[in-house]
């Protein structure tokens, strides 16, 4: 129903793989994201620069997912790193304090190093 | 719009307990709040709570979700009601556990008057934003 709400691409960058993120992301469409991370490690891409600028809404089911492929990544001595969030997701990252957590790049370049 | 402080008629969406719905719950909260002159800074925080409320009641329930909206005073209320409140500190898979429960406490620091409640008569999530 609501397939839209949610796009996801991703493309390699040398060690690093870019994840675009599209739309909203909530306890509907995060699974979607989710699967997709969880893909992307299993099959040995644990450097992710997770591009947020086109989303448009992130709520704690988000934060979630990204904490739990972040924590991956570094078991498998890789990284993860949040691009270019809005406004309204800088601000549930500094809420909950995440924007500690995670490193937060303003672009992708910056992000991985390329 | 506002007549000194008359409460407004209510505005009620009834929805299936299914996340599918939770966006529609915040296109009508939104929607609502830019009829009332609601600030978009504020409209980006309801959106955000109407979603944690939303996805934290369809977790634990198999009842419809109430998205209810009340002017008074020139503010707007709105309250989410149904089943029941998952557990505290329920995680979803592999969720760290610090991060289990987090939605509700989100609301509760993006609103001064957020109320959680949960008995016997079903459990409800309200809060209010400022209006024009």
């Amino acid at each position: 129903m609501v397939e839209a709400n949610l796009l996801l691409q991703s493309e390699e960058r040398g060690d690093w793989t870019v994840v675009e993120v599209r739309g909203e992301v909530d306890l509907y469409t995060a699974p979607r994201l989710k699967e997709r991370l969880l893909e992307l490690i299993g099959g040995g891409r644990v450097r992710l620069a997770v591009d947020l600028d086109g989303v448009e809404f992130l709520d704690s089911t988000g934060l979630g997912i990204l904490i739990g492929a972040l924590k991956r990544c570094r078991e498998a001595d890789g990284a993860l790193a949040l691009v270019a969030p809005r406004d309204p997701v800088l601000k549930v990252l500094g809420i909950t304090g995440l924007d500690r957590v995670f490193p937060i790049h303003d672009s992708v370049e910056r992000a991985t190093g390329g | 719009m506002w007549e000194g402080s008359d409460a407004g008629p209510e505005a009620t969406l009834e929805l299936p307990p299914d996340a599918a719905y939770i966006a529609t719950a915040r296109i009508f909260g939104s929607a609502l709040a830019r009829h009332y002159g609601v600030p978009e800074g504020a409209i980006e925080d309801l959106k955000l709570g109407l979603s944690e409320a939303c996805a934290a009641l369809v977790r634990g329930s198999t009842e419809r979700i109430l998205v209810g909206a009340t002017p008074l005073d020139r503010r707007l209320r709105y309250r989410v009601s149904g089943g029941s409140l998952p557990g505290a500190g329920t995680a979803e898979d592999d969720t760290p556990s610090s991060l289990a429960g987090i939605g509700l406490e989100l609301i509760e620091a993006l609103f001064e008057d957020a109320e959680v409640a949960a008995g016997e008569q079903g459990a409800s999530v309200s809060f209010s934003v400022p209006a024009g």
